[in-house]
């Protein structure tokens, strides 16, 4: 088990009062990790968020806490949050950044295991990316999969690659099972799903892209997941608004 | 009041006077303060930028303003109505930089009613709380029963016959409204700010056009020779205390303090902004209304004079376009004034004002059923009961009590300056602007017709009684 401090930090929203279902596969990838477990309930917007607090403050709250102990059972360290809010994606994009989160969960059924697919785009936090593959990966057999696709900018994928490899190898990341893809297609976004679907990944982890409202599950993450329909890490891009 | 304290001790806790009835217990308070921070900060997050903060108060405002009072207003001061709105604009702005103080350092959703509650003491706050109340349902009545007269007032000009008054067009807005809010929305906030983009483009085209048509750049109708002060100085000030309604949702930007990104800067740009920008909007329409509109042809036409206007300067077209944008602006209006009434409500309720079954929230649907039923149900009565020019009168006066003693109860904790004030953002020109926001809200009551004033003060008694009768030991904490 490595220290906590050093444990990349992940926020898991949670529907309540039911929550759709955590795999025990998840549960155990989140072992190594710090998890801001968020419990939200939708409330309309003639709630007033602290009048929800006040009156619903205990819905669902069993079966967050049941959640809560499989993930500490797994050995991973837990904070949980209940949010009321009509907006979950402003409210989780605003505890994203007050909390200091690397990245937040958008939970999918796992289709596949022991793969490990990295989207890279943009400029992501190259230490940040490794740190989260290390900690998902640790004491596992899993193939990691770097994936740049780019209408034409594969020299730049080449060279995020690298320096993604080179951060893997610092985090103590066996690099022998870590490949690089580096691709071309006029559509990328879909070009990435197709993967997804065909190459048997388990987990996918994309920065997240896109504007400020959408980052997190608006854009492209949010249609990973859904058209890929398997768990999605979104990592932040870092800096709040 | 006195005015003779430069500035508010800040260092030595031996001058933190202790106020006296309300505040038994220091020690406490100062516990029950960090429960309510760490459950604030659990259940609440700050996700408005200063777009959607102005967004909140002008959208309250924009509505009654331009489509309902120029006709109103000036049928009654003529052409020197747009002081009225320029007079109410400048008492909104007084008010308006203390309330950012107090948001700032008492950001939780109650708004008013909490600042005067814990500034002046149990009864006052009682009397504001109530007051917040009523005075929301009345305005929520006027804008929805302008919007039922609008409506009736365009079909009827497009040639349809309509079978039945204006009233229950209004009563059946507010039913319906109210059932909305009973089953509650979601994601409403891109629909109402697309509304509000709407609107304010159709507002900036529409006073382009017709300061157009005034240069003679465009053809536009005849103008109307009347001086400007055509009925005297004196209904300005009456003029004013009526149109005071279209400034009342500045303060709402106060009761979402708690969910604005850096409040300290947010807050008083968000106020003082919105009521600039809807102050400038109402001055200019009401100058464009009363060139084309006689003083007796405005009486006449009262609050649908706006649709003559919009005749005039675009035929049967712009009776449909103002007739879209007034429907939707006073629609907003009066959501946004039942959702603020029904947390006037739920603020009564945490501080065991009311029985504790009025904040209940439906399990069903999640809404706070019994304070919008509380809201709603008295709005519809009175879309069918009130004169529009009395709706708004009332509505006004218990908005102004409030904003009067918002201001009193900012020298009161200034003076005090007790351990859990501490706002971010400090209100300028400290104690000249809540003493002139103070004495200009409550003079401005004084203009009313006594009608309004009867039942105004009416339902402050009731709110006194009430308190005295069903929670004569509440005691309150210094902060919520």
């Amino acid at each position: 088990m490595k220290l906590f401090s050093r444990a990349s930090r992940i926020l898991v929203p949670i529907r309540l009062p039911e929550p759709d279902d955590l795999p025990d596969r998840m549960v155990e990838r989140l072992g190594n990790t710090r998890i801001l477990l968020v419990g939200w309930l939708e409330v309309p917007e003639q709630t007033p968020p602290e009048q929800a607090k006040e009156e619903l403050d205990d819905t669902g709250e069993a079966a967050l806490a049941r959640i809560r102990e499989r993930l500490e059972e797994a050995g991973a360290e837990v904070e949980t949050r209940h949010l009321f809010t009509p907006d979950l994606i402003a409210t989780i994009q605003s505890v994203g950044a007050e909390e200091a989160c690397d990245a937040a969960l958008i939970a999918g059924p796992i289709r596949a295991v022991d793969r490990v697919l990295v989207v890279l785009r943009d400029e992501p936090d190259v230490d940040v990316v490794a740190r989260l593959v290390a900690d998902l990966s640790e004491d596992r057999p899993d193939r990691v999969t770097l994936l740049h696709i780019s209408e034409d900018e594969a020299d730049l994928g080449r060279d995020l690659s690298d320096r993604v490899l080179n951060a893997l190898e610092q985090q103590g990341v066996d690099t022998d099972r870590v490949e690089t893809r580096v691709e071309a297609s006029d559509e990328p976004e879909d070009r990435v799903v197709d993967v997804c679907r065909e190459d048997d990944v388990e987990i996918v982890v994309v920065p997240e892209h896109g504007e400020m409202e959408e980052r997190l599950f608006g854009s492209f993450a949010a249609r990973l997941a859904r058209d890929a329909d398997m768990p999605v890490l979104v990592v932040r891009m870092g800096g709040s608004d | 009041m006195t005015t003779d304290q430069p500035d508010r001790p800040t260092t030595d806790p031996a001058e933190t006077d202790q106020p006296a009835p309300d505040q038994p217990d220091p020690a406490g308070t100062g516990a029950a303060s960090n429960a309510a921070v760490s459950s604030g900060t659990a259940g609440l997050q700050r996700t408005l930028g200063l777009r959607a903060a102005l967004g909140i108060g002008m959208g309250t405002m924009i509505g009654a303003g331009i489509f309902v009072f120029p006709g109103l207003a000036g049928g009654e001061a003529g052409p020197a109505a747009s002081l009225s709105f320029a007079l109410g604009g400048v008492i909104a702005l007084l008010v308006a930089l203390p309330a950012s103080e107090l948001a700032t350092a008492m950001p939780r959703s109650g708004g008013g009613y909490v600042f005067v509650s814990r500034g002046l003491g149990t009864r006052w706050g009682s009397l504001v709380g109530f007051g917040q109340w009523v005075g929301l349902v009345f305005a929520s009545a006027f804008y929805l029963s302008a919007a039922g007269d609008y409506l009736l007032d365009s079909a009827e000009r497009l040639g349809m016959t309509v079978p039945f008054e204006g009233a229950w067009v209004g009563f059946t807005l507010a039913v319906i409204l109210s059932g909305i809010s009973l089953v509650g929305t979601r994601n409403t906030g891109r629909l109402q700010n697309g509304i509000l983009a709407v609107l304010g483009l159709l507002l900036i085209a529409f006073l382009a056009w017709a300061g157009l048509a005034l240069a003679d750049v465009v053809p536009g109708p005849p103008t109307v020779d009347q001086s400007f002060f055509s009925e005297g100085g004196a209904p300005v000030f009456t003029a004013a205390a009526l149109v005071f309604t279209s400034y009342l949702g500045f303060a709402q930007i106060a009761a979402v303090a708690g969910e604005i990104r850096e409040p300290e800067r947010n807050v008083p740009r968000a106020m003082v902004g919105s009521v600039l920008l809807v102050m400038a909007a109402y001055v200019a329409t009401m100058l464009v209304a009363t060139s084309w509109l006689s003083v007796d042809r405005m009486a006449e036409l009262g609050e649908t004079a706006m649709i003559e206007v919009a005749r005039l300067l675009a035929g049967p077209l712009g009776v449909i376009g103002f007739l879209a944008c007034g429907m939707l602006a006073t629609l907003s209006s009066a959501n946004a004034s039942i959702l603020s009434s029904s947390r006037s409500m739920f603020a009564l309720g945490r501080d065991g004002l009311v029985p504790d079954g009025v904040g209940a929230v439906n399990e069903r649907f999640r809404t706070p059923h019994v304070a919008l039923l509380l809201a709603g149900g008295p709005i519809a009565i009175l879309t069918l009961v009130g004169p529009l020019d009395v709706l708004a009168e009332v509505a006004s006066l218990l908005h102004l009590v409030l904003y009067g003693l918002m201001c009193f109860s900012l020298i009161a904790f200034r003076r005090r300056d007790p351990e859990t004030y501490r706002p971010t953002f400090t209100c300028p020109g400290y104690p000249w602007v809540p003493i002139l926001g103070g004495v200009a809200s409550l003079s401005l009551i004084l203009l009313m017709n006594p009608l309004s004033q009867v039942i105004g003060g009416a339902v402050l008694l009731v709110a006194l009684a009430w308190t005295g009768i069903y929670a004569p030991d509440v005691r309150l904490k210094e902060t919520p």
